[in-house]
């Protein structure tokens, strides 16, 4: 790996989860910059199918956004697209589509926010390794498990059941959604760490 | 164009987590299904 890009991911992230825990958001600037960097990494090794999901997705969201119509409406056309575009991808694009998708479509559901979305995808763009989406996920299980026995004490579970199948709207990510950039930045620090040493 | 503008870094944990205990046990009952049935596969062309 190299040591300036890991170097650099780890001080983005740093700086992403000190906004997020201060603002509840995180600048564009540190957003949209390193997703289409990442599509256009892939784009410039020959791989265009990347770049071309993150276009589209971009353009859909934009499609239903124009004709006022829910992003969740358009929850089937992510997999679609990412399977149609990668039909004959390598192992590791599939991981990266297959990624985006199921981020994109956790962001039209409000699970999380754009900016939590963006960076997500630029750190599987360009970290196309399976440790890290567990990684990740593990991160957001565990940030999720202390958040509701903090907020919720004993009837933690009993929530988290009564809300399995159910989809929360905007308003309510805006109210009690809970800041989560802090761990999506431990478990890429600890996956840069660890494959900086050779550990993958 | 809210998916690239959005600045929102917050999410959903009660959703989350309950989204994934309910793929764990459908995931789990889905892996159990497919396995009895490729069992009763194998059993059927082993004995033919």
């Amino acid at each position: 790996m190299e040591i300036w890009l890991a170097l650099a991911a780890m001080a983005w992230l740093g700086v992403m989860a000190w906004q997020d825990l201060g603002k509840r958001e995180v600048s564009n600037w540190l957003t949209i910059p390193p997703v289409f960097l990442a599509g256009g990494w892939w784009a410039w090794r020959g791989e265009w199918s990347v770049l071309a999901l993150l276009l589209a997705l971009v353009a859909v969201t934009e499609l239903f956004d124009r004709l006022q119509l829910p992003p969740v409406m358009a929850i089937s056309v992510a997999p679609a697209l990412a399977s149609g575009i990668g039909h004959f991808a390598s192992p590791r694009v599939t991981l990266v589509l297959m990624t985006w998708s199921v981020v994109w479509v956790a962001w039209a559901v409000h699970l999380f926010g754009a900016a939590d979305a963006k960076v997500l995808m630029a750190l599987v763009g360009f970290w196309p390794d399976p440790h890290l989406v567990g990684f990740l996920i593990a991160a957001q299980l565990l940030w999720s498990a202390y958040h509701l026995v903090r907020r919720y004490r004993s009837r933690a579970l009993k929530v988290a059941v009564a809300n399995a199948a159910l989809v929360p709207a905007d308003e309510d990510l805006a109210q009690r959604g809970v800041p989560t950039m802090p761990a999506y930045a431990g478990a890429g620090l600890c996956y840069l760490v660890l494959a900086a040493a050779g550990a993958f | 164009m809210r998916f690239l503008t959005g600045r929102t870094a917050l999410s959903m944990v009660e959703y989350i987590l309950g989204g994934a205990l309910v793929l764990a046990v459908v995931g789990l009952a889905l892996w159990q299904l497919a396995g009895s049935i490729a069992a009763r596969y194998n059993a059927f062309n082993n004995s033919l």
